[in-house]
């Protein structure tokens, strides 16, 4: 229960720190959405994708309402991302190292340019679906960007776990 | 070897979540997500006005360190610079009686016209990052829906769409959901201001026979929206026909910076004359 509790604590101060650090620090572009995806490619590898699911859901919804963006469409791309990462580790078979830090933060950065890119085409009902400037080079940028951000998020992670495993040596959540 | 039906069951777990959020998302709910909103950012205000700091300060010493490669050539670069604007300036001190003459007349002397109300970000936000922010004043201080977000001499940036307790949404210009009345100084051409994809100003539903070319310049109708009019738009940089025959539509860039708003001013009324 103690770690159930530090975990949605920590969800909430990841939150408002990327939408008030992360958003305003580094506006353009913004690395809160890398750094979400991250996180929802991170625990798809490490729990499997029906155990993160309920957590990446939640996530993206906090976050959604954080940087009061339509609700739902973060959760979307990161439960995309999430799936993604899951279903190509397996037929990829990217299991450790250096190549599963590039697999992962390929997901991650694809999964953001499609966030970026047609969020406000699908969700925004914006016109002129078909001419979105910069395509390419969105693309190319957002997977160095979740080349870049994977790592760093995952380590945060993995320390994460190790402290609430300390926290809470009776293995209460797992 | 997994067994087939746990993929196929992922699978289709993932597909009706999708399709939730993707119905959510379309839905849209606003008085649902206002409320939540509400609830989030009164809370969490304290540490936003903290973490937003800092993002500052850090901005401010990324752009000073980037910036001190570049200093040798910036100032051979403003010397230059310097010289050509003392030899412009002669040359257009003449027109200065008539810029005045056409800023009381496009409304731009903010301060002298409005009542206004000071406004930090302290959050980004938006789909995609560019479509709205959150700002440090609420309801509490007056903050409603529609009111106008200004900066510098006058220029747009956003309309109030949201308001809680002790903070507020601003939805950006550049927005996808954003749409006001334009008009063109000078001729009179009107149309509707709206955001392109977070990522820009489109001036559309401009009729073909309207006048409008590169470097006209948009301020707010006053047409529709609670929007006082004179409010800068931008500048149009590029004319197109919008496809429909009807209409055609203008590319505006705006003198703002949306990538580095900090203070905002909120029009809270106009000053009577």
């Amino acid at each position: 229960m103690k770690s159930q509790t530090v975990r949605v604590i920590v969800s909430i101060l990841f939150v408002v720190t990327g939408g008030s650090f992360l958003s305003i620090a580094f506006r353009s572009p913004s690395w809160f959405p890398f750094a979400l995806c991250a996180v929802a490619t991170s625990l798809s590898l490490s729990n499997g994708f029906a155990k993160a699911l309920p957590v990446v859901v939640a996530l993206g919804i906090l976050a959604d309402i954080a940087i009061a963006g339509r609700i739902g469409v973060l959760a979307f791309f990161m439960v995309g991302s999430a799936y993604a990462a899951g279903f190509f580790s397996r037929r990829f078979a990217v299991e450790r190292g250096i190549g599963l830090y590039v697999f992962a933060g390929s997901v991650t950065g694809l999964t953001v340019a499609f966030f970026r890119l047609f969020s406000s085409v699908f969700f925004g009902m914006s016109p002129a679906a078909a001419s979105i400037p910069g395509g390419w080079t969105t693309m190319i940028a957002s997977v160095f960007g979740g080349i870049v951000v994977f790592p760093v998020v995952s380590v945060g992670l993995r320390r994460l776990s190790e402290w609430i495993a300390y926290f809470d040596p009776a293995g209460t959540y797992r | 070897m997994r067994p087939n039906g746990v993929s196929q069951s992922k699978l289709f777990r993932a597909v009706v979540v999708l399709a939730l959020l993707a119905a959510l998302a379309f839905w849209n709910p606003s008085p649902l997500g206002s409320l939540f909103r509400g609830v989030f950012h009164t809370l969490a205000l304290p540490f936003e006005k903290v973490f937003s700091s800092g993002a500052y300060a850090f901005r401010d010493f990324r752009e000073s360190v980037s910036s001190i490669g570049n200093l040798k050539g910036e100032n051979e670069r403003l010397t230059e610079e310097n010289l050509r604007l003392k030899a412009e300036n002669a040359s257009l001190s003449f027109l200065r009686d008539e810029n005045d003459a056409i800023r009381k007349a496009s409304g731009l002397e903010i301060r002298t016209r409005f009542d206004l109300e000071a406004a930090e970000v302290v959050a980004g936000g938006g789909e995609g990052g560019r479509g709205s922010v959150i700002i440090d004043k609420g309801s509490l201080q007056g903050v409603r829906d529609g009111m106008p977000a200004v900066v510098g001499e006058g220029v747009l940036v956003g309309i109030v769409t949201e308001t809680y307790p002790g903070s507020a949404r601003v939805t950006l210009v550049t927005g996808s959901d954003s749409a006001l009345g334009g008009v063109v100084v000078g001729n009179g051409a009107q149309g509707v201001v709206r955001g392109d994809r977070n990522l820009g100003i489109v001036l559309g539903n401009v009729p073909q026979a309207s006048p409008l070319s590169q470097g006209d310049r948009v301020v707010t109708s006053g047409v529709g929206v609670r929007l006082p009019a004179g409010l800068l738009v931008g500048t149009v940089d590029s004319v197109r026909d919008a496809g429909d025959r009807l209409f055609k539509e203008g590319t505006i860039v705006s003198p703002a910076d949306f990538s580095s708003l900090r203070f905002l001013f909120l029009v809270r009324s106009e000053k009577d004359s």
